[in-house]
């Protein structure tokens, strides 16, 4: 235990004086992970490659008070297009996809994002390689800032959605493909 | 395809059984339509069928004196003080149950044993994503200040009016008070309860109230603004539902209380500024004349008027008390209590003239730091006022004669006449203070939200411990139309049926009737769910009128009364007189989403039974038909067919196709004819004469939600027109429904649109358009609109690029040191 708290401590020291974010108790704090298997010529991801659509939709707010408090950039995703660069980078960075027989990292494109009314989308897309059967998933973007952050993943395949749900205290979730 | 209109005469024969009993259990039909007679608590004398307070309702009555002192160096704050409850109930109470809600924050109450720990799971699944198994700075800095300080009540003292100590016994976040006499009904008993605590360092702890601690401000060990709320212990509401409301306080699950007269004295340090519940009785004592004279101005200014300008609250920042003033507040009729204290307060105000109310000028006030700025001054007051003129043509008129928006540490939060609200500016390296966008609307959005909470539930006085959505949901609907009335512009995102898609169709959630503390995501749940469902009350299924009404009645019926789910139920139905049962079964008790799909349309044409007519028709059909690949193909081969290579013999049937109109045709048609009664006769030939467009279209509920149709019809002739199915199609049928449309002759359909607005939450659109429309996903949209991506960009390169103004170079390079 004593190891864990000051492994994270090390990593994390840059944030430490950054820690200003309010934790309120009206904060929404749900970000919204939309992804879309799709299978290819193959009726299943056993048979055949799998594409994965990503979109992510985040309010803008919370998007703000990260960019302010963990990557120190200046808060202001209409208007400054570093943030917008620096926040989906951010965001690719904290949703991982893994293989969950072999733990490979499935690697993601990040396409880029944009605004949309009071949200902030950042989209990826990625394949999976015939064969795989379970994907292991995490998305913990934005939990860095904004403690009670929620994170739902709707994962949709064919016609059936699941949702995976994200806090502080949940770890990856498991997720079998069609 | 062609129907006969005798065959349209004939009824559908209506097969599969009506739900007889509570349970369906044979097919698979749901009676979405079911009455909720069994789901709603029987009507009674203090709640009836109409949804009304009965003609015995009761509620009971506490009322407070309170003694408070503010010791800020130690940031505690003690308080003795007198309670008077008044028994309206028909029963007799051997005991009272108060509410310790700071007991919340000790580390042995339930709330705290059962947080769960905010760590990543270590473990092997975890390594191999990389992950590295941690704890929060945040959850260590809870821990922290935890460890630091004692909080919860230090209850120094129970006696009755006499002073004869009172036996009580607390339990977590409740204290139960044993009466020596049993309190019959209509009797009044008092007694005092001594207390101290330690005010919470919110920015450690979060909560609805602290502490903030601002170590950089000028004054030697700087300043801090202190919010004051769930302060002195409660009386637990006792109701004709439930009797002693003794849930215990879990954080999320907000309170359930009772009306009563306060009359609260504060003492702080005599250069801090009070903003609180209630009026100030004594301005002479703690306001200076010009600050008075300011306010009177304000009474009637049209914009807000400083009481206290930001640059003499940027003085007194440095200034140090000499003593203590003590600030008297006095409120009637209201179900809470709260302040704020401050030496960093600017203090504007503006008068909100409502002619007729019972207070027909009510004060607009907003305090705030330095730190709230130009975001504050231009928006705070204005958005209070904003939300009064807004709410008070939904609801009733402002009830109390103050309203206010105080800056501090937490984030949004309501009480009677005072609200706390979080959004600042930013301080930038040039000393300037600037705002976002999303700041922007964050301030506006909030103030709205929380001063509309002064309506519900501070005087609609629902249960919130229960029920978040009777304040919260029905609030976050009328703010968003108060958000949209400001300006429909600002990008609101939480509370349209569009906002919510995404949530209602994930399969982790819980119906809105679930009880606060066990609600997975308050947020969609309890706000945006059931904002989304009365934003498409008001504008989709009943209509503005019928909805403001009954909305308004609700309001009426429940001011200053305490309401519950089946009271606002039955109110909208009743007052509406629509049948909306389907409506809160499908939105409130279930977790179905929208998802009504356009599966097939049929466009057909009437027969006229005349084979002249008809058999012409027949004959066009088939040869509109595609020709066979095979004859085609040996066509393209230049085959010649037996009937080419001998063209001399042929016979009757190549000249008369089977379609070839003979008399004995023409007699059957007029025996046809001739066999209709004077009224048959008379509807088919004017149905054949008018020849209109049939369409029939067949629509299945994916999402399982029963929802009116909404079409958007577009004509071939470009015209469009929109058409409006009642939910009730569904009633018989809840998975598929075919639905016959007539258009006048030659009106024919190019294409149609299920929603075509948005209106419903209909989750997948592409089954919404007929023909089909191919939509893209949002991720094949956004890389047909940006064929280039983030990831083409060099930024190690990009970074080093340098902003063409003439003094940037060196400005730069500090702040990318400062960012190491």
């Amino acid at each position: 235990m004593v190891r864990t708290l000051l492994r994270f401590l090390a990593i994390s020291a840059a944030g430490l004086t950054l820690m200003a974010a309010t934790s309120q108790a009206h904060e929404q704090a749900v970000g919204y992970t939309e992804l879309t298997v799709k299978t290819g010529a193959g009726a299943s991801c056993v048979e055949g490659p799998c594409r994965l659509e990503i979109a992510h939709r985040l309010s803008i707010h919370d998007a703000e008070s990260t960019l302010m408090s963990v990557l120190g950039a200046r808060a202001d995703l209409v208007g400054d297009a570093e943030a917008q660069v620096k926040f989906a980078n951010y965001v690719a960075s904290q949703f991982v996809i893994a293989n969950a027989m072999t733990g490979e990292t499935v690697p993601l494109t990040l396409l880029g994002g944009e605004v949309e009314r009071g949200y902030y989308w950042v989209y990826q897309e990625g394949l999976i390689p015939a064969g795989v059967a379970e994907i292991t998933i995490r998305q913990s973007v934005l939990m860095d800032a904004i403690p009670r952050q929620t994170n739902r993943v709707n994962v949709k395949a064919q016609s059936d959605v699941e949702t995976l749900i994200f806090t502080a205290a949940s770890g990856p979730k498991d997720y079998k493909l069609p | 395809m062609r129907i006969l209109l005798a065959a349209l005469g004939a009824m559908l024969t209506v097969s599969g059984a009506t739900a007889q009993g509570v349970q369906q259990t044979k097919g698979d039909f749901v009676d979405k339509f079911r009455q909720l007679d069994e789901v709603l608590p029987t009507p009674n004398t203090y709640r009836n069928a109409a949804g009304e307070p009965g003609h015995e309702y009761w509620q009971q009555e506490a009322d407070y004196s309170i003694r408070v002192t503010l010791d800020e160096p130690a940031r505690r704050i003690t308080a003795s003080q007198t309670v008077t409850y008044t028994n309206k109930s028909p029963d007799t109470l051997r005991y009272l149950w108060l509410q310790l809600d700071q007991n919340r924050y000790r580390e042995d109450s339930i709330a705290e044993m059962t947080r769960t720990f905010a760590a990543k799971e270590p473990g092997s699944l975890n390594q191999r994503m990389a992950l590295k198994p941690q704890i929060r700075l945040r959850s260590l800095r809870r821990m922290q200040s935890q460890a630091d300080h004692d909080y919860g009540y230090d209850i120094t003292r129970v006696a009755d009016a006499r002073g004869n100590a009172l036996s009580n016994t607390i339990v977590g976040t409740l204290m139960r008070i044993d009466l020596p006499q049993p309190l019959s009904p209509g009797a009044t008993t008092s007694f005092q309860i001594n207390w101290e605590y330690n005010l919470l360092d919110q920015k450690a702890m979060g909560g609805r109230a602290g502490y903030e601690h601002f170590p950089d401000d000028p004054r030697e060990g700087g300043n801090d603004i202190f919010l004051v709320a769930q302060w002195f212990p409660r009386m637990v509401a006792y109701t004709d539902y439930e009797g002693w409301h003794n849930k215990e306080f879990l954080g999320s699950g907000e309170f359930a209380l009772e009306f009563g007269d306060y009359d609260v004295e504060i003492t702080v340090p005599n250069d801090h500024v009070v903003s609180s519940t209630g009026v100030l009785q004594n301005p002479r004592q703690v306001l200076t004349a010009n600050q008075r004279r300011r306010l009177d101005r304000a009474e009637r200014a049209d914009r807000p008027v400083f009481v206290i300008t930001p640059e003499e609250a940027e003085a007194n920042e440095r200034s140090n008390p000499t003593g203590t003033k003590t600030w008297r507040f006095e409120a009637e009729n209201v179900r809470d209590f709260a302040w704020a204290s401050s030496r960093k307060f600017a203090w504007d105000a503006q008068g909100f003239s409502q002619p007729g109310a019972e207070f027909e000028n009510v004060m607009a006030m907003s305090f705030y730091p330095k730190e709230g700025g130009e975001l504050w001054q231009k928006y705070s007051t204005a958005a209070v006022i904003h939300t009064m003129d807004v709410y008070n043509r939904f609801a009733f008129d402002y009830p109390y004669p103050t309203s206010q928006s105080v800056n501090g540490p937490v984030g949004g939060m309501e009480y009677p006449m005072i609200t706390f609200n979080g959004p600042r500016t930013t301080l930038q390296d040039d000393g300037s203070r600037t705002y976002t966008m999303a700041e922007k609307r964050f301030l506006i959005g909030v103030v709205i939200h929380e001063i509309g909470h002064i309506y519900f539930p501070m005087v609609v006085n629902s249960d919130e411990r229960q029920w978040t959505w009777m304040d919260e949901g029905l609030n976050s609907f009328l703010d968003s139309v108060a958000g949209y009335e400001w300006d429909p512009n600002i990008p609101w995102t939480r509370s349209l049926p569009r906002d919510l898609v995404f949530y209602m169709v994930s399969d982790e959630q819980v119906p809105i009737m679930t009880q606060s503390d066990s609600v997975l995501q308050l947020g969609p749940n309890a706000y945006g769910k059931p904002s989304a469902a009365l934003h498409i009350l008001r504008e989709t299924i009943l209509g503005r009128e019928k909805f403001d009404f009954a909305f308004r009645e609700y309001s009426r019926r429940w001011k200053f009364k305490r309401p519950t789910p089946s009271d606002f139920f039955r109110t909208m139905e009743e007052a509406s007189g629509v049948d909306l049962d389907w409506f809160w079964h499908g939105w409130f008790y279930t977790t179905d989403h929208v998802d009504i799909s356009l599966d097939r349309v049929f466009h057909m044409e009437m027969d006229t039974e005349n084979p002249d007519i008809d058999l012409a028709r027949h004959r066009q059909d088939v040869q509109n038909e595609p020709d066979k690949v095979g004859v085609l193909a040996n066509e393209a081969e230049g085959m010649a067919t037996w009937v080419e290579r001998h063209p001399d013999i042929r016979d009757f049937y190549d000249e008369n196709d089977i379609y070839t109109v003979t008399n004995r045709d023409r007699n059957e048609y007029l025996e046809l004819l001739a066999e209709f009664d004077p009224i048959e006769r008379e509807v088919f030939h004017r149905a054949v004469a008018e020849d209109a467009e049939y369409y029939a279209l067949e629509f299945s509920n994916v999402g399982g939600l029963v929802m009116p149709i909404i079409l958007g019809l577009e004509f071939e002739d470009g015209s469009t027109e929109r058409m409006y199915i009642p939910a009730e199609i569904w009633r018989r049928n809840p998975h598929r429904v075919t639905k016959l449309l007539v258009f006048e002759k030659g009106r024919t359909l190019k294409q149609i649109i299920v929603d075509p607005n948005w209106e419903t939450a209909d989750a997948d659109l592409e089954n919404n358009y007929y023909p089909r429309r191919l939509t893209p996903s949002r991720v094949e949209a956004f890389k047909f609109k940006n064929p280039f991506t983030f990831d083409r960009r060099d930024i190690m390169q990009d970074i080093k690029t340098e902003l063409l103004t003439d003094e940037v170079t060196e400005d730069s390079e500090n702040k990318g040191a400062a960012r190491e």
